[in-house]
Protein backbone atom coordinates (compact mmCIF):
# COMPACT_ATOMS: atom_id res chain seq x y z
CA UNK A 1 0.00 0.00 0.00
CA UNK A 2 3.20 2.76 1.05
CA UNK A 3 4.50 1.88 -1.95
CA UNK A 4 1.27 2.10 -4.29
CA UNK A 5 1.08 5.65 -2.55
CA UNK A 6 4.55 6.30 -3.25
CA UNK A 7 3.90 5.79 -7.20
CA UNK A 8 0.58 7.60 -7.21
CA UNK A 9 2.57 10.57 -5.79
CA UNK A 10 5.69 10.53 -8.46
CA UNK A 11 3.12 9.86 -10.99
CA UNK A 12 1.41 13.08 -9.97
CA UNK A 13 4.96 14.51 -9.91
CA UNK A 14 5.36 13.22 -13.11
CA UNK A 15 2.32 14.87 -14.47
CA UNK A 16 2.90 18.23 -13.41
CA UNK A 17 6.87 18.34 -14.47
CA UNK A 18 5.02 16.74 -18.05
CA UNK A 19 2.79 19.97 -18.11
CA UNK A 20 5.37 22.65 -16.98
CA UNK A 21 8.26 21.60 -19.18
CA UNK A 22 5.86 20.76 -22.65
CA UNK A 23 2.50 22.73 -21.95
CA UNK A 24 2.14 26.37 -22.43
CA UNK A 25 -0.98 27.70 -21.83
CA UNK A 26 -2.02 31.38 -20.96
CA UNK A 27 -4.17 31.84 -17.29
CA UNK A 28 -5.50 34.92 -17.19
CA UNK A 29 -6.69 35.96 -13.09
CA UNK A 30 -7.33 39.56 -14.05
CA UNK A 31 -5.28 41.66 -16.59
CA UNK A 32 -2.17 40.32 -17.68
CA UNK A 33 1.55 42.21 -15.85
CA UNK A 34 3.62 42.67 -19.51
CA UNK A 35 7.39 41.66 -18.51
CA UNK A 36 9.32 43.50 -21.31
CA UNK A 37 8.92 43.95 -25.22
CA UNK A 38 12.30 42.26 -25.65
CA UNK A 39 10.99 39.07 -27.15
CA UNK A 40 10.25 38.32 -31.02
CA UNK A 41 6.59 40.03 -32.48
CA UNK B 1 0.93 32.97 -12.58
CA UNK B 2 -1.53 32.27 -9.99
CA UNK B 3 -4.19 30.37 -12.31
CA UNK B 4 -1.45 28.51 -14.19
CA UNK B 5 0.32 27.18 -11.05
CA UNK B 6 -3.45 25.98 -9.78
CA UNK B 7 -3.51 24.74 -13.09
CA UNK B 8 -0.62 22.66 -12.73
CA UNK B 9 -1.25 21.41 -8.80
CA UNK B 10 -4.86 20.45 -10.04
CA UNK B 11 -3.83 18.63 -12.65
CA UNK B 12 -1.18 16.81 -10.53
CA UNK B 13 -3.16 16.22 -7.86
CA UNK B 14 -5.71 14.90 -10.30
CA UNK B 15 -3.01 12.37 -11.61
CA UNK B 16 -2.04 11.32 -8.06
CA UNK B 17 -5.51 10.34 -7.62
CA UNK B 18 -5.96 8.30 -11.23
CA UNK B 19 -2.50 6.49 -10.31
CA UNK B 20 -3.75 6.08 -6.77
CA UNK B 21 -6.66 4.53 -8.22
CA UNK B 22 -5.05 2.53 -11.08
CA UNK B 23 -1.09 2.43 -10.87
CA UNK B 24 0.43 3.77 -14.56
CA UNK B 25 3.50 2.54 -15.69
CA UNK B 26 6.09 5.12 -14.44
CA UNK B 27 8.22 6.20 -17.17
CA UNK B 28 12.13 6.71 -16.30
CA UNK B 29 14.58 9.24 -16.37
CA UNK B 30 13.24 11.44 -14.63
CA UNK B 31 15.67 13.86 -14.47
CA UNK B 32 16.11 14.15 -17.63
CA UNK B 33 12.29 15.56 -17.89
CA UNK B 34 13.15 18.07 -14.92
CA UNK B 35 16.10 19.73 -16.79
CA UNK B 36 13.90 20.00 -19.31
CA UNK B 37 11.03 21.51 -17.01
CA UNK B 38 13.66 23.76 -14.78
CA UNK B 39 14.33 26.30 -17.83
CA UNK B 40 10.68 26.46 -18.53
CA UNK B 41 10.20 27.30 -14.87
CA UNK B 42 12.28 30.49 -14.89
CA UNK B 43 10.41 31.64 -18.23
CA UNK B 44 7.57 31.44 -16.07
CA UNK B 45 9.37 34.44 -14.07
CA UNK B 46 10.06 36.17 -16.66
CA UNK B 47 14.02 34.70 -16.86
CA UNK B 48 15.29 34.31 -20.53
CA UNK B 49 18.82 33.16 -21.14
CA UNK B 50 19.89 32.17 -24.09
CA UNK B 51 20.25 28.46 -24.81
CA UNK B 52 17.93 27.61 -22.08
CA UNK B 53 15.30 26.20 -25.04
CA UNK B 54 17.27 24.15 -26.65
CA UNK B 55 18.33 22.38 -23.47
CA UNK B 56 14.29 22.28 -22.98
CA UNK B 57 14.10 20.76 -26.43
CA UNK B 58 16.97 18.51 -26.56
CA UNK B 59 16.06 17.05 -22.70
CA UNK B 60 12.73 16.69 -23.48
CA UNK B 61 13.24 14.64 -27.04
CA UNK B 62 15.82 12.35 -24.93
CA UNK B 63 12.87 11.95 -22.21
CA UNK B 64 10.15 10.76 -24.95
CA UNK B 65 12.49 8.52 -27.01
CA UNK B 66 13.49 6.80 -23.62
CA UNK B 67 9.93 6.63 -22.56
CA UNK B 68 8.47 6.15 -25.93
CA UNK B 69 7.24 2.49 -25.31
CA UNK B 70 4.77 3.57 -22.67
CA UNK B 71 1.43 4.22 -23.69
CA UNK B 72 0.27 7.57 -24.03
CA UNK B 73 3.68 9.10 -24.64
CA UNK B 74 3.81 9.46 -28.42
CA UNK B 75 0.56 11.32 -27.83
CA UNK B 76 2.38 13.60 -24.57
CA UNK B 77 5.51 14.06 -27.18
CA UNK B 78 3.20 15.06 -30.15
CA UNK B 79 1.68 18.02 -28.19
CA UNK B 80 5.07 19.17 -26.41
CA UNK B 81 6.76 19.10 -30.03
CA UNK B 82 4.11 21.08 -31.15
CA UNK B 83 4.17 23.59 -28.90
CA UNK B 84 7.95 23.53 -28.91
CA UNK B 85 8.39 24.05 -32.50
CA UNK B 86 5.67 27.65 -32.58
CA UNK B 87 7.74 28.61 -29.30
CA UNK B 88 11.20 28.03 -31.15
CA UNK B 89 10.32 30.98 -34.27
CA UNK B 90 9.75 33.33 -30.71
CA UNK B 91 12.90 32.52 -29.07
CA UNK B 92 11.67 29.87 -26.78
CA UNK B 93 8.26 31.98 -25.88
CA UNK B 94 4.19 30.63 -26.48
CA UNK B 95 2.90 33.60 -29.37
CA UNK B 96 -0.28 34.54 -28.57
CA UNK B 97 -2.56 36.62 -31.23
CA UNK B 98 -3.16 40.48 -29.48
CA UNK B 99 -6.81 40.18 -31.20
CA UNK B 100 -7.21 36.95 -29.00
CA UNK B 101 -5.73 38.53 -25.73
CA UNK B 102 -9.00 41.08 -27.05
CA UNK B 103 -11.41 38.18 -27.21
CA UNK B 104 -10.47 37.08 -23.86
CA UNK B 105 -11.18 40.53 -22.72
CA UNK B 106 -7.40 41.48 -21.98
CA UNK B 107 -4.85 43.49 -24.14
CA UNK B 108 -1.12 44.27 -24.08
CA UNK B 109 1.24 45.47 -26.67
CA UNK B 110 2.72 43.36 -29.46
CA UNK B 111 6.18 42.29 -28.24
CA UNK B 112 5.27 42.39 -25.43
CA UNK B 113 5.90 38.91 -22.50
CA UNK B 114 3.27 38.09 -20.05
CA UNK B 115 4.43 37.80 -16.54
CA UNK B 116 3.69 33.97 -14.74
CA UNK B 117 3.56 32.67 -18.64
CA UNK B 118 5.47 31.37 -21.33
CA UNK B 119 3.51 33.60 -23.77
CA UNK B 120 4.57 36.64 -25.93
CA UNK B 121 1.81 38.85 -27.28
CA UNK B 122 2.64 38.99 -31.63
CA UNK B 123 0.86 40.62 -34.59
CA UNK B 124 1.74 37.38 -37.20
CA UNK B 125 2.56 34.49 -35.97
CA UNK B 126 4.38 31.69 -38.23
CA UNK B 127 2.17 28.98 -37.27
CA UNK B 128 -0.15 30.60 -35.70
CA UNK B 129 -2.65 27.61 -36.07
CA UNK B 130 -0.27 26.20 -33.35
CA UNK B 131 -0.07 29.37 -31.06
CA UNK B 132 -1.97 29.68 -28.10
CA UNK B 133 -5.70 30.55 -29.43
CA UNK B 134 -8.27 28.02 -27.71
CA UNK B 135 -9.76 29.89 -25.24
CA UNK B 136 -11.17 28.52 -22.04
CA UNK B 137 -13.71 30.88 -19.53
CA UNK B 138 -14.70 29.51 -15.93
CA UNK B 139 -15.81 32.56 -13.71
CA UNK B 140 -13.51 35.38 -13.75
CA UNK B 141 -10.31 32.61 -14.20
CA UNK B 142 -9.94 32.39 -18.33
CA UNK B 143 -7.37 29.82 -19.84
CA UNK B 144 -5.97 29.90 -23.45
CA UNK B 145 -4.11 26.83 -24.36
CA UNK B 146 -2.90 25.84 -27.90
CA UNK B 147 -3.48 22.51 -29.92
CA UNK B 148 -0.33 21.40 -28.41
CA UNK B 149 -1.41 21.73 -25.12
CA UNK B 150 -4.88 19.76 -25.83
CA UNK B 151 -3.07 16.81 -27.24
CA UNK B 152 -0.52 16.66 -24.50
CA UNK B 153 -3.21 16.68 -21.87
CA UNK B 154 -5.03 13.85 -23.70
CA UNK B 155 -1.70 11.77 -23.85
CA UNK B 156 -1.21 12.22 -19.87
CA UNK B 157 -4.99 10.78 -19.48
CA UNK B 158 -4.09 8.03 -22.18
CA UNK B 159 -0.93 7.39 -19.98
CA UNK B 160 -2.83 7.45 -16.56
CA UNK B 161 -6.06 5.44 -17.89
CA UNK B 162 -4.52 2.54 -20.34
CA UNK B 163 -0.92 2.25 -18.93
CA UNK B 164 -0.67 -0.66 -16.30
CA UNK B 165 2.33 -0.62 -13.90
CA UNK B 166 4.79 -3.41 -14.65
CA UNK B 167 4.30 -4.88 -11.39
CA UNK B 168 0.72 -5.50 -11.14
CA UNK B 169 0.77 -6.65 -14.62
CA UNK B 170 4.06 -8.97 -14.06
CA UNK B 171 2.08 -10.42 -10.73
CA UNK B 172 -0.99 -10.69 -12.69
CA UNK B 173 0.71 -12.72 -15.67
CA UNK B 174 2.38 -15.01 -13.12
CA UNK B 175 -1.18 -15.94 -11.23
CA UNK B 176 -3.16 -16.25 -14.08
CA UNK B 177 -0.35 -19.13 -15.39
CA UNK B 178 -0.07 -20.76 -12.62
CA UNK B 179 -1.12 -24.28 -13.36
CA UNK B 180 -3.38 -24.62 -10.08
CA UNK B 181 -5.64 -21.58 -11.81
CA UNK B 182 -7.81 -21.96 -14.46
Amino acid sequence: MRSRIMRAIAAGLFVGAMLVAGAAPLGMPGRNIVVSHSAGS
Amino acid sequence: MATLVLLYVTCALAGTTIALLRPPQMPRYGPLLAIAAVPQVGSLFGIWIPGMFAISVVAFCAWCLCNRAIPGMLIVALGVMLNLLVMAFHDGAMPIHADVLVAAADSAPVGSLLWGSKDVVVHLAPLAALSDWIIFSSGARTLIASPGDLIAAAGILYWLLFSRSTKEGLSHDVISRHPRVA
